[in-house]
C-alpha cells in the first residue's frame, strides 16, 4: 500500500464563542494518497471549509485546533512553526477558495498576485515570474493580456480560474478545491471540472475536492468522504459509494440527487435539517432524521469502522 | 479621463458659484453697503482707504452687470482689493503671508497626525489586543474628547509659560529676519512644535481608530487569508494586502480634513497667536475689514474644492475599481 500523502488523525477544531466552544470538526481521520482525488461531501455548515483551512493552518479566529494530528509529507503540520509553515504553504499544499469573488485582492493586479506567490518561494526573477504567471493564466484558459487586469474586471468564472491558476503556480503535491463550482453555471462548471481533471492527470497532484453536489463529486473523485454535522459518516471508493452506500445519510443524499440514477425515481430530499453544532443531538447525530433509528442510535456515538474493501461507515446498523 | 474632466467641470462650476455669492453677499446687506461702511469708518479712514473700499466692492455708479464683470476680472488677476486692517496692503498679499503659515502649520499637523495615526492603526489591528491596541485607542480618544481650546491652553501654560520649553506664540522670534537660514528654520520649527503637537494629539485618536477598525475588517477577508495561505511574508500580507485596502476610507477622511485645513486651524492660531489665516480672520472681524474677510472666505472655499479634486485624483490612483466604473 502506498504511503498516504496526507494523514489526518482525530482532528478536532472548535470555534470558541462567548457561549462556549462549537466543535466544527469532530475527531476526523482521513487519508489522501499521492495523486488521488478525494471528494468531501456534506451539507452547508457541516465543517468542510473549517477542515480545509485547518490543513493549511489558516483558520481565522475564533477557530482553534483542539486536538489531533495532521501528517503531511512526513511532518505534523500542527507542530510546525511560522517559517516552516510559510515554506509548506502553497509550495506543497495550495487551495482554491470557496468564494472566488472575495479571494482576490481588489487593488492589486492579478499578475502581481501570482508573481508575489512565485517570488515568495524563491528562485525566480521578476521577469521569469511574470512569464510564468502569463503561462499559468493561459493554462486555465484566460488570455495572457489579462495579467495586468484587476479582479473586478473578470467574471465569476474567470476569477475562479485565476484561483485555480494560482493554486497550480508552484505545482504542489496537494490542492484543496473548496466548492470550486458552486457559484458557476452548469457549462462553466463542467469546463472547469474538465480542466482540473486534465491538469491533474498531467501534473499528478492530489486533490481534496469539497462540494455539496454529491453527483458531480462521484463523477470526479476516486474516493469520497461524507460529512455530517462535523463528523465523518462514511468514507468509500466513489464506485462503491454509488453502488452500495451504507450510511442512511449517504443513501438519503444519493436519493436527493436524481442525476446519480439516470431515469430513476424522483429526487427525494432528506426530511428535517442538519443539527446545530452548538447543541448536537446525543448518540448518532443523524438519528433525528433517520427512519431506521433504534434506541442504541440515540444513546451511543457510532465510531467509523471498516465495512469492506476501503469502505468505512459510522452507523450502528451497517454490517 | 472623461470622469476627471467631468469632475473638474463640477469644481469649476462650484468655484464660480462661490465667486458669485461672494459678489452678491455685501450687496444683500440691508441698506446701501457703501453708505453703511462709509458711515462706520468716517473719521477713522483717510480718503485713499475710502476709495480702496469703494473699488473693492465695485460700488460705483456702473450697472450691476458691469460691476460683476469688473469683479470677476479683478479676482482673476488676483486682485482682491485693499485691506483695511492692514492698510494699505492689498488683501491678496495679506492672505498670501497668512496662507503660507497656515498651510505649514495645519498641513504639517494633518500629515503627521494622519501618518502616525494610520501606522498605529495598522499595528493595533495586526497585534490585536496587544499593548498598542489596549492602551492607545482609549487614551487618545479620551484626550480627543477634551475641547481642543482647553487642551491647547493647558499645553501652552505648562510647557510654554511654566516650564518655558517652548515660545508662547508667533511663527518665529521677533529678532530674526525671515530667510532660508538654519537659525531661522530651527526657530520656525520651535515655534510650530506646540501648536502642531496639540493638534496632532487631539486628532491622532480619530485616524488610529478609523484605520484600526477598517483594518480588522479587512484582515478577516478572504483575500488576506489567501495571502497568508500563499506563504507570503507577514509584512507583505499586512501592507500590500490588508493595509493597502484598509487605507481607502482613511484617504477620503484625509481629503476632507485637507479641505478644512484653512478654516479649521482658527482655534490653534488664536491660542498660539500664530499669524495664519485664522488669526487674520479674527483681525478682519475685529477691524470690520470686509475686503479681507471676503478674500479669506473665497480662499477657504477654493481650498476645499481643490482638496476634493486632489482626493478624486488620489482615489483613482489607489482604487482601480473607480478607474473602470467611471471611464
Ligand atoms: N466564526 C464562527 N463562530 C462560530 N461558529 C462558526 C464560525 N464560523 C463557522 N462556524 C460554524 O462552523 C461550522 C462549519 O462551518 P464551515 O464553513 O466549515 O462549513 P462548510 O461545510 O464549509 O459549509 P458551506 O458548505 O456552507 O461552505 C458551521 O456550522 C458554522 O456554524
Ligand atoms: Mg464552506
Amino acid at each position: 500500500m502506498t504511503k498516504p500523502l496526507l494523514d489526518i488523525r482525530d482532528l478536532c477544531v472548535d470555534y470558541v464563542t462567548p457561549h462556549g466552544p462549537v466543535r466544527a470538526v469532530d475527531r476526523v481521520s482521513l487519508e489522501v494518497k499521492p495523486g488521488e482525488i478525494l471528494g468531501i461531501a456534506g451539507e452547508s455548515g457541516s465543517g468542510k471549509t473549517t477542515l480545509a483551512q485547518a490543513l493549511l493552518r489558516i483558520l481565522p479566529p475564533p477557530a482553534v485546533i483542539s486536538g489531533g494530528e495532521v501528517w503531511f509529507e512526513g511532518s505534523d503540520i500542527l507542530a510546525l512553526d511560522e517559517p516552516e509553515l510559510r515554506a509548506m504553504r502553497w509550495r506543497r499544499m495550495s487551495m482554491v477558495f470557496q468564494s472566488a469573488m472575495d479571494a482576490l485582492n481588489p487593488v492589486v493586479t492579478i499578475g502581481e498576485q501570482i508573481v508575489d506567490t512565485l517570488r515568495a518561494h524563491g528562485g525566480s526573477t521578476p521577469r521569469s515570474a511574470r512569464a510564468r504567471a502569463g503561462e499559468l493564466l493561459e493554462t486555465v484558459g484566460i488570455p495572457r493580456d489579462r495579467i495586468d487586469g484587476y479582479a473586478h474586471q473578470l467574471s465569476g468564472g474567470m476569477r475562479q480560474r485565476v484561483g485555480i491558476a494560482l493554486a497550480l503556480a508552484l505545482e504542489p503535491a496537494l490542492i484543496i478545491l473548496d466548492e470550486p463550482i458552486t457559484a458557476l453555471d452548469v457549462i462553466v462548471e463542467r469546463e472547469i471540472l474538465e480542466q482540473i481533471r486534465v491538469l491533474q492527470r498531467r501534473l499528478g497532484f492530489a486533490v481534496l475536492f469539497i462540494t455539496h453536489d454529491l453527483a458531480r463529486m462521484l463523477q470526479v473523485s476516486d474516493r469520497v468522504a461524507v460529512f455530517y454535522a462535523a463528523r465523518l459518516a462514511e468514507v468509500a471508493p466513489a464506485a462503491a459509494l454509488r453502488r452500495a452506500p451504507r450510511h442512511p445519510y449517504t443513501q438519503g443524499l444519493l436519493r436527493a440527487f436524481p442525476t446519480v440514477h439516470p431515469g430513476g425515481e424522483e429526487p427525494e430530499s432528506i426530511p428535517g435539517s442538519p443539527p446545530s453544532l452548538r447543541n448536537p443531538p446525543p448518540g448518532c447525530r443523524f438519528h433525528p432524521r433517520c427512519d431506521r433509528a433504534v434506541d442504541k442510535c440515540r444513546e451511543l456515538t457510532p465510531e467509523l469502522r471498516p465495512l469492506g474493501a476501503g469502505h468505512f461507515g459510522a452507523c450502528h446498523l451497517a454490517e | 479621463m472623461r470622469y476627471l474632466i467631468r469632475r473638474l467641470g463640477f469644481y469649476l462650476l462650484a468655484a464660480w458659484a462661490a465667486l458669485t455669492l461672494n459678489f452678491f453677499l455685501p450687496r444683500l446687506m440691508p441698506g446701501d453697503p457703501a453708505t453703511a461702511l462709509f458711515a462706520r469708518f468716517r473719521g477713522r479712514l483717510g480718503p485713499e482707504a475710502m476709495q480702496a473700499l469703494r473699488e473693492t466692492f465695485g460700488l460705483t455708479e456702473a450697472s450691476l452687470v458691469s460691476q460683476y464683470l469688473t469683479y470677476l476680472g479683478s479676482v482673476f488677476r488676483g486682485d482682491l482689493g485693499i485691506s483695511i486692517a492692514y492698510f494699505p496692503s492689498p488683501v491678496a498679499d495679506v492672505i498670501g503671508t497668512g496662507l503660507v503659515w497656515t498651510i505649514f502649520l495645519a498641513g504639517t499637523a494633518l500629515v503627521v497626525s494622519f501618518t502616525i495615526g494610520t501606522l498605529l492603526g495598522i499595528v493595533a489591528a495586526w497585534w490585536r489586543r496587544g499593548w498598542v491596541d489596549n492602551v492607545l485607542p482609549s487614551s487618545l480618544v479620551f484626550l480627543g474628547a477634551f475641547p481642543y481650546f482647553w487642551l491647547a491652553m493647558v499645553a501652552l501654560y505648562i510647557l510654554g509659560f511654566s516650564l518655558g520649553w517652548f515660545p508662547l506664540g508667533h511663527a518665529y522670534g521677533d529678532d530674526l529676519t525671515p530667510g532660508f537660514t538654519a537659525v531661522f528654520l530651527a526657530d520656525v520649527v520651535r515655534h510650530a512644535a506646540l501648536p502642531v503637537g496639540t493638534v496632532v494629539l487631539a486628532t491622532l485618536g480619530g485616524w488610529l481608530l478609523s484605520m484600526r477598525n477598517t483594518m480588522i475588517a479587512v484582515l478577516g477577508s478572504d483575500y488576506v487569508n489567501l495571502a497568508r495561505a500563499k506563504g507570503l511574508q507577514p509584512s507583505r500580507v499586512v501592507l500590500r494586502y490588508a493595509a493597502r485596502n484598509a487605507l481607502l476610507p482613511s484617504v477620503t477622511g484625509f481629503g476632507m480634513a485637507l479641505g478644512f485645513v484653512l478654516g479649521g486651524s482658527l482655534l490653534t492660531e488664536i491660542v498660539f497667536s500664530y499669524p495664519g489665516e485664522g488669526y487674520l480672520l479674527v483681525q478682519a472681524v475685529r477691524n470690520q475689514d470686509f475686503p479681507l474677510m471676503q478674500g479669506i472666505f473665497l480662499v477657504i472655499t477654493l481650498a476645499v474644492l481643490g482638496a476634493n479634486w486632489l482626493v478624486d485624483l488620489v482615489y483613482l490612483w489607489l482604487d482601480p475599481r473607480t478607474r473602470d466604473s467611471v471611464s
